[in-house]
């Protein structure tokens, strides 16, 4: 069940993505200032990392193992606009809705 | 074992944070306790930050680590800007792949962090940072490479059509130059009566 500290973690991931005009690594996301104030494990944040990644809401650069990534393009417009996440219920939780 | 608690440690992770990002941005212990959301969780928490305070929150893990992670995204950001303008200027933003780009943003930003793997010199980072450099050249001539390949290949395959076209054109010529009109006639006279 994701509560709402998992949210603030999979949107500091997006935050720091759109930092980068390309693909981005998990490890250099991992220490942007955005993620590090959730003081997640490195468990926690892979898990949503790849949750994200199978989403679609980030997309993989083939040849690392999903280990790099970048905002889709659909993300990235919604960010570029709007400077939030797209709102959705497993970046914001249902309340979004 | 967590290490000594100070007052800071009191407050809320955001507040924590935010004291670490304005004293990275080289604000003065006054001016941190005069930023409202500062100002507003000490009111809430009663826990003051006195300049003694702060000093010893700054010498915590999670200020070095929150300040370590601001030189490290800086490098990263930097070298993604300074690849996006290299590769613009070359004019080869949109061809080089996206493996070479990040590739190329990676060896950037080690020389602009000044971090190297063991047993590397700065001359083996840049001879790294040449072939880099290389291989997006190399992409990007393969590809105009293919690109000539496969207009070779249309106007080959057009050519061949006009040939054939030419061709049946003069069969045609040579079939029209053979008609009897005058059987013609007579055969249309005989079915239809015209």
């Amino acid at each position: 069940m994701a509560n709402k500290r998992m949210f603030r973690l999979r949107r500091a991931i997006l935050a720091a993505l759109c930092d980068y005009s390309s693909h981005q690594d998990l490890d250099t996301v991992a220490m942007h200032p955005a993620v590090i104030r959730e003081n997640s494990s490195p468990e926690e944040l892979r898990v949503e990392w790849e949750n994200l990644t199978a989403w679609g809401i980030i997309e993989p650069l083939p040849g690392y193992q999903g280990a790099v990534c970048r905002l889709s393009a659909a993300t990235r417009q919604t960010m570029d606009e709007t400077g939030n996440a797209p709102r959705d219920a497993r970046l914001w939780g249902h309340e979004v809705l | 074992m967590g290490g000594p608690r100070n007052n800071l440690s009191w407050h809320p992770a955001a507040v924590r944070y935010r004291v670490y990002a304005l004293h990275y941005e080289g604000y003065s212990a006054a001016q941190i306790n005069a930023d409202p959301e500062v100002a507003a969780s000490v009111a809430k928490t009663g826990y003051r930050l006195h300049g003694n305070t702060l000093k010893a929150a700054y010498r915590s893990d999670e200020c070095r680590r929150y300040l370590a992670s601001r030189e490290q995204t800086y490098a990263a950001t930097e070298a993604d800007r300074i690849t996006q303008a290299v590769l613009g200027e070359a004019g080869a933003l949109a061809s080089v792949t996206d493996v070479a780009r990040y590739e190329l943003a990676k060896e950037i930003r080690a020389l602009i962090g000044g971090v190297l793997d063991e047993g590397e010199t700065p001359a083996d980072r840049v001879e790294r940072l040449t072939r880099s450099l290389a291989t997006v050249s190399r992409d990007e001539a393969a590809k105009m490479a293919r690109l000539v390949e496969e207009r070779d290949a249309e106007i080959a395959r057009l050519n061949d059509r006009i040939a054939r076209l030419q061709e049946d054109n003069s069969r045609l010529r040579e079939l029209a130059g053979q008609v009897d009109s005058a059987a013609v006639a007579d055969e249309m006279d005989k079915r239809v009566g015209v």
